[in-house]
């Protein structure tokens, strides 16, 4: 494989790590004060069943309405969510948890009658990082800015960290997959944890595209799966990380 | 370290070994390399995107599959919906103008008639694929016929090469037709034999050698099965008798393994596809039946 092909194959899907990171590295961290890390489970789900309940109930719509679909879900479960953690903070994580399958439930049982049924649900969790498209990332290159200005003027819970997140999620789960989502909030997040934001954050985004750049060579090298290879080598360099914090 | 630097020593020694090839073909699944290789032979330089025993309706994103098909001056794929998850992606993400459309792209199940077609409302009640069952490479005759279509494309895209393809499928043809053959003689004793299938994977092979499927245990693949749907399965199985359960790897073995427990049926698991040979894969699938009905019946 020559240089031009490499750089043709590797740069939509280094871009669209990148701009997954710059939102979910600072989230992350949020998630992890607030000690409700399957959050992103939960709202990722609720996008999907979101698109799939418009998709249902609007007949093979335009892609515009299941991202609708998806957003609204996602905003609500957000909105819920928060709502919960305000009168049942100490069962937060297990209200998180008990909505994420309630609502992988509700979307096999919403597509039980259809032929692609499979194919939809996996669909709707399972970007694959490789296969993005110009269009793809426009689209997530937005939600990022709309996510980095919520977080910085949102000053309340819900503005601030709630539904940023859901916008986060719900465009990067569809453009990078479920997996690597996780490993982006949750895998810088703990390598820059004790130290604030400030340097945190610095920390954490270097931790993260370390791991993206090298998951990328040695996929592209091994000819592996980019996805989970990926996901790998952001836990290794944010091990790195962390060991370099102590020193 | 040491397996990735084995690993790009294979893939040099495996490049550099055809270098003379005229052109490149990219095929999506196994049995459609296979016979890429027996039409165009010395002629072809042929990657595959997928391994035999992996379900073609999922595929993961691998650098080398973009790659393989930015080089491609043919990408050759079964079609009728089966790669449609995965494979127009791949072909907008790799750029290549050539592969976008005919010649540059040929689709096997659209160079034969299909089975299972289906209305709208057919399509409500389970069948995937509105186009028809697009497992056209487990039917020896229709194999015949993608031969002769991929003849003529290699010969379009590769003129120079018109004799070579032509003389290299009337050798392929005339071998195949003796192996069909051998494998309908050897095969009688499965005519009528009625069994029950995971999904409608094998539908073709059914057709061909006259076996009936009388139920389906996932009519519609990734979702589980209704317990009244399971209960309408075994009771057509104990009604009629059904000795044989056919599925194939990548469906799995818990609904085939459940119905066998229940019923005293015998499980069998047929190959799907082949890496190197379409004539494996058909001795292969024979063998199976043959032997497993043996020991059932």
């Amino acid at each position: 494989m020559n240089m031009t092909d490499s750089l043709h194959i590797l740069w939509p899907a280094f871009i669209a790590g990148a701009l997954v990171l710059a939102t979910h590295v600072p989230l992350g961290r949020q998630v992890l004060k607030r000690g409700i890390i399957f959050i992103d489970l939960a709202v990722a789900q609720a996008a999907a069943t979101g698109a799939l309940a418009s998709q249902m109930l609007l007949g093979d719509t335009a892609v515009i309405w299941q991202q609708t679909g998806a957003l609204v879900a996602a905003l609500l479960m957000a909105v819920s969510l928060h709502a919960l953690s305000k009168r049942h903070a100490h069962i937060q994580e297990a209200l998180i948890g008990g909505s994420y399958i309630l609502l992988t439930s509700f979307a096999v049982l919403l597509v039980s009658h259809d032929p692609h049924a499979g194919e939809y649900l996996h669909q709707a969790l399972s970007g694959q990082i490789l296969w993005v498209t110009p269009e793809q990332l426009a689209w997530l290159a937005a939600a990022s800015i709309v996510v980095v200005a919520l977080m910085r003027y949102g000053k309340q819970e819900l503005s601030g960290f709630y539904l940023p997140l859901a916008i986060a999620v719900t465009g990067a789960v569809q453009t990078v997959g479920v997996y690597l989502v996780f490993a982006s909030l949750i895998f810088p997040a703990l390598a820059s944890i004790r130290l604030v934001d400030a340097n945190g954050i610095g920390r954490g985004l270097l931790a993260g595209i370390a791991g993206l750049v090298s998951g990328l060579i040695i996929s592209l090298l091994a000819d592996l799966p980019s996805g989970p290879t990926i996901v790998i080598t952001l836990a290794i360099s944010a091990a790195a990380v962390a060991r370099s914090n102590r020193w | 370290m040491k397996t990735l630097k084995l690993f790009l020593a294979t893939a040099v020694l495996s490049t550099a070994s055809l270098g003379n090839a005229a052109i490149n073909v990219f095929t999506c699944e196994p049995e459609w390399a296979a016979l890429t290789r027996e039409i165009g032979a010395d002629r072809v330089r042929v990657s595959t995107a997928i391994s035999a025993d992996q379900d073609p309706h999922q595929v993961q994103a691998r650098p080398s599959l973009i790659s393989a098909v930015r080089q491609a001056d043919l990408v050759f794929c079964n079609g009728a919906e089966l790669e449609i998850g995965w494979l127009p992606v791949l072909l907008s993400r790799s750029a290549n103008a050539k592969v976008q459309s005919a010649p540059g792209l040929l689709y096997a199940a659209d160079q034969v008639t299909l089975i299972e077609q289906s209305s709208s409302a057919d399509r409500a009640h389970g069948d995937v694929h509105a186009a028809g069952n697009p497992h056209v490479h487990l039917d020896p005759h229709r194999i015949a016929m993608v031969a002769k279509a991929l003849t003529e494309r290699l010969a379009t895209l590769d003129p120079q090469g018109k004799a070579y393809y032509q003389q290299k499928l009337e050798d392929f043809l005339q071998r195949w037709q003796a192996a069909i053959n051998k494998w309908e003689s050897r095969a009688s004793h499965l005519k009528d034999t009625k069994v029950v299938v995971h999904h409608r994977s094998f539908s073709y092979l059914l057709n061909w050698l006259g076996m009936h499927p009388i139920a389906e245990m996932e009519p519609k693949p990734g979702l589980p099965p209704t317990p009244k749907h399971l209960g309408q399965i075994l009771g057509k199985v104990d009604k009629e008798n059904i000795r044989l359960i056919l599925f194939t790897s990548f469906n799995g073995n818990q609904g085939a393994n459940w119905l066998a427990k229940r019923s005293g049926a015998c499980t069998i698991q047929l190959p799907f596809s082949h890496e190197k040979s379409l004539f494996a894969l058909y001795d292969e699938l024979i063998d199976i039946l043959v032997s497993k009905q043996a020991d059932c019946l």
